[in-house]
């Protein structure tokens, strides 16, 4: 006797029946513990396994000889981010936040009414100051970053005298010095600091009454250099 | 005749049984309480209805398949205890693939926190959907003529 013919001489009885539905309804729960169990999984991935590799170039234009900064002149920072995603969901890369420090040479000297704060910074070589030439943070048009892919945005600031005056004053002052001490402005250590947003796209919005975890589990914060304050 | 003894015997597996059901499918609803997102369907906040069916559902099945009051109350409390450790492990299930989020101490802790009214919820429902099942259980099977009859209620 086959199963269905056996299954078919047990369905006469009620009690069977019975059990014959918990058993489907246990398949059922049984997938949807499972179907959702992956899904949490695949986005945990995402958030342990996206990789953030940056590069930035700073450029000076309009400078002296020995590379001290015009009035004319213009710092350029540009960033490339690529954002490698080694997970199965669908990710998107949404907004950035960023610093980036120049050494300061003149306040390391401790020459007077520079009239500008630093952060400092202690490590094996000594105390160093550094002034905070670039911050900000933008949002971008989304940069999609497909299922075991990559994305890659470029983004280019500029500081100038009407941009910024105060700070375009305190790193014209810093290349002027290191001109003179070191014989060229332009080769100044500096620090940079990323934060990017990654959104997890294949996902719904949570609700805004959601648990802050929730709300954390959509958003993936990918973090890169040291952030000086 | 079969004496009480081994009749009680025979109603602990299926007692145990019934409340992994009652587990699974309460388990299954805090998580996705907790986690809409990544439950199914997903969804940005948790679908009201959708649980208490599943809660329904779940109960009043199970309490179709429960011989009696008794083995109810059991199936009940053992399965709120089987609901979270359903919807811990399901927090966990990230472990399985090498990927320790958060400490796995804390997720007992977390998921009580955000789903107490799932809890309480799932024992409400389950309390008055097994009452339910079993009171159609009584209705529908006992009172009419049964091929078979096993079970310790039934002399």
């Amino acid at each position: 006797m086959g199963w269905a013919a056996r299954l078919a001489t047990r369905w006469k009885y009620p009690e069977q029946r019975v059990w014959f539905l918990v058993a489907g309804w246990v398949v059922v729960l049984t997938v949807l513990v499972a179907v959702s169990s992956a899904s949490y999984s695949s986005v945990i991935l995402a958030h342990t396994s996206v990789e953030l590799a940056p590069s930035r170039t700073v450029s000076f234009t309009g400078t002296t000889a020995t590379g001290a900064l015009l009035a004319t002149g213009a710092v350029n920072l540009t960033m490339t981010l690529t954002v490698t995603n080694p997970s199965s969901r669908s990710l998107a890369l949404t907004s950035i936040a960023y610093k980036s420090w120049i050494e300061d040479l003149p306040m390391e000297r401790g020459l007077p009414n520079l009239g500008r704060t630093d952060q400092v910074l202690d490590n094996e070589t000594g105390t160093h100051y550094f002034f905070k030439a670039f911050l900000g943070s933008v949002s971008v048009l989304p940069v999609p970053l497909p299922p075991k892919g990559a994305g890659t945005l470029t983004l280019s600031f500029v500081l100038t005298r009407s941009s910024d005056v105060a700070r375009f004053g305190a790193v014209q002052n810093i290349t002027e010095y290191a001109a003179q001490v070191r014989g060229n402005g332009k080769v100044m250590p500096w620090i940079h600091w990323v934060q990017l947003v990654v959104e997890v796209r294949d996902l719904p919005t949570p609700g805004p009454d959601a648990n802050p975890f929730l709300s954390s589990l959509t958003r993936i914060v990918l973090e890169e250099g040291p952030n000086l304050g | 005749m079969a004496s009480p003894k081994p009749a009680r015997v025979r109603s602990i597996p299926r007692t145990l049984a019934l409340a992994a059901v009652l587990g699974a499918g309460s388990g299954y609803v805090i998580f996705y309480g907790v986690f809409p997102v990544t439950g199914v369907p997903a969804s940005g906040e948790a679908s009201v209805p959708l649980m208490l069916a599943l809660l329904g559902v779940t109960s009043i099945l199970v309490g179709l398949a429960t011989e009696n009051l008794s083995e109810m109350i059991f199936e009940i409390f053992i399965g709120l205890l089987l609901s979270g450790a359903v919807a811990t492990a399901m927090a966990l299930s990230p472990m399985l693939v090498g990927v320790v989020f958060v400490s796995p101490d804390s997720v007992p802790a977390f998921l009580f926190h955000y789903g107490f009214l799932l809890f309480v919820l799932g024992f409400v429902v389950d309390l008055v959907g097994t009452s339910t099942g079993l009171a159609l259980r009584e209705k529908y099977f006992l009172r009419r003529g049964r091929p078979v009859s096993f079970g310790p209620e039934r002399k």
